[in-house]
């Protein structure tokens, strides 16, 4: 008894310590790390350019709105973003996932420890691009955010409630390659749908009623579009409690259908490893 | 005593590559699923474009000097060039890192081919291939629609644009990709993708400043922007012509910058 209370107060020292690893581990090929943000930001300036033309010669939408969408992508996505569907997939089918089945915490403790470490190293490297990008939008006039407090701590709650419905999506992600041993075009087309109804690609201020009901029943709306939303301002308050019911209904049952998931799947798990 | 001397004619890299696609084929053989899944995937990717042109059109006619036709053939060119990129060269130079971290870079140095060919070509992702489908139905989409102003002239200038923008592509990728021999995990080659990225939409969406650069220090306008203006009759053949001398120049360049790579790798990786 005593031995597994000292157990599950150590979840806590382990996750702090795979955290601090993986950080390590990233700041070591920091180089490679610099240049995927480079390219990560080339991508997302060139969403924002093809958005800021659309709203300039439509003028349907805002043109600063649209803007200040990208710019704050570059920080959030960061934060919420989760390696699970390619670190995970690349465990189970080498076969290391044997070892992590083997350790006295959960094998989704180290995963979520890598992502925290991962993800807090990409955001201090981010930085400089988001403050560069703000700083060039609010001297254009572009900039729309007004730094509300209130919102503030609503998108950090946001922020959270979306890494974990990914980081949730990812491991159910995941847990398919215990069944299928080639799994490079599902995880491309496993980002291209997460990519497109998380709202990377298309603001969803953009969309007609109908679509937009759907990306917002759907979970990948609240891992990268709703904590922007409300940073944005632009929403009501019924609108945001809306949004955070369905995003923690989404949890509750990503959660539960991971847990079935699992113990359906490892039971498929031979550990071969190829 | 002297090793007997192999004559690297350009039909022994046809023999060498054409194996190798056999090779490929049989391979893509293994996993008919991941067909499958590519396909549903290339339908995903149709239907997501032609939502972001419709929504980024809206009500309007002409976006940033193209029509709505117009700017499906410059993204289907950009599909057909980056997953038939992909297809031919992408995928062999995106696993050159692994390679060269795994020590199996050297038997590529042995070999008696030029070692950028060979690191650039001897696979061939069929997978990649059927995502190009894409590119074909917006191509076709177009001209579908201007069928009747279309002439033979414009599509014969087009398709050797195209050839051109597959040309600056390799280039772009191989120059990119080569600064992994001296020090490798640079991600390099996710910039280049992501700079690649950009011409999915014409350059005239960018700006003058970044749009002279697009032309002239970093010549991706040639990619799908020329080829689609060439097809569409925007401009004249003379772009061909200063974009097929860009192409080898950059091409000379990206061999050259290989080999000052190649003398830099020191074989630690295994």
């Amino acid at each position: 008894m005593k031995e597994r209370i000292n157990q599950k107060s150590s979840f806590k020292n382990i996750l702090k310590r795979i955290a601090k690893m993986f950080f390590a581990q990233e700041f070591m090929h920091k180089e490679q790390l610099i240049a995927w943000i480079i390219a990560d930001i080339v991508k997302i300036a060139g969403l924002c350019f093809v958005w800021a033309a659309s709203a300039r010669m439509s003028g349907s939408i805002d043109q600063g709105y649209v803007i200040t969408y990208y710019i704050l992508m570059i920080l959030i996505g960061k934060l919420v973003q989760d390696i699970t569907p390619e670190s995970g997939v690349r465990q189970i089918l080498n076969g290391k996932f044997s070892n992590s089945l083997l350790k006295p915490a959960s094998y989704l403790i180290e995963y979520l420890g890598s992502n925290l470490g991962s993800n807090l190293f990409r955001l201090i490297v981010s930085i400089p691009a988001f403050g560069l990008g703000m700083y060039a939008a609010i001297k254009l006039g572009f900039w729309v955010v007004d730094f509300n407090p209130y919102l503030i701590l609503l998108a950090l709650l946001a922020i959270v409630l979306g890494f974990v419905i990914n980081f949730l999506l990812g491991n159910i992600f995941a847990l398919l390659s215990f069944y299928n041993k080639n799994m490079e075009g599902m995880r491309i087309f496993y980002y291209n749908i997460a990519s497109l109804f998380a709202g990377e690609y298309i603001p969803f201020v953009v969309l007609p009623i109908v679509a937009l009901f759907t990306v917002q029943i759907l979970p990948w709306r609240y891992t990268l579009s709703f904590p922007i939303e409300i940073l944005l301002g632009r929403m009501t308050n019924y609108d945001i409690g809306i949004g955070f019911l369905i995003g923690f209904l989404w949890l509750i049952v990503l959660y539960i259908l991971y847990s079935i998931f699992f113990k359906i799947s490892i039971k498929k798990y031979a550990a071969e490893g190829i | 005593m002297q090793q007997k001397g192999y004559k690297t004619t350009i039909w022994r890299y046809a023999k060498i590559w054409f194996l190798n696609l056999r090779a490929s084929f049989t391979r893509s053989n293994i996993y008919k699923g991941e067909i499958f899944i590519r396909f549903l995937r290339t339908l995903f990717i149709l239907g997501t474009q032609i939502l972001l042109l419709t929504l980024v059109f809206g009500n309007q006619q002409v976006y940033v000097g193209w029509t709505k036709a117009e700017a499906y053939l410059v993204l289907g060119i950009w599909n057909l060039l980056n997953y038939s990129g992909w297809a031919f060269f992408g995928i062999n130079l995106s696993r050159l890192e692994q390679n060269i971290l795994s020590g199996e870079f050297d038997f590529v140095l042995l070999k008696p081919l030029s070692s950028a060919w060979f690191a650039s070509f001897y696979d061939f992702s069929v997978n990649n291939l059927i995502s190009a489908l894409a590119g074909f139905v917006l191509i076709g989409y177009y001209f579908f629609v201007e069928r009747g102003i279309l002439t033979w002239e414009r599509i014969l200038l087009g398709c050797a644009g195209i050839i051109v923008g597959l040309i600056f592509w390799y280039a772009f990728y191989l120059i990119l990709a080569s600064f992994g021999l001296a020090n490798p995990r640079n991600g390099f080659l996710a910039l280049a993708k992501e700079i690649l990225g950009l011409t999915r939409y014409p350059v005239n969406v960018y700006g003058h400043t970044l749009q002279f650069v697009f032309y002239t220090l970093i010549p991706i306008a040639f990619v799908s922007t020329v080829p689609a203006s060439l097809i569409t009759g925007k401009i004249g053949g003379i772009y061909l012509i200063v974009g097929a001398g860009l192409a080898i120049l950059f091409v000379r360049l990206s061999y050259w910058v290989w080999n000052r790579n190649v003398k830099k790798y020191v074989s630690a990786g295994g």
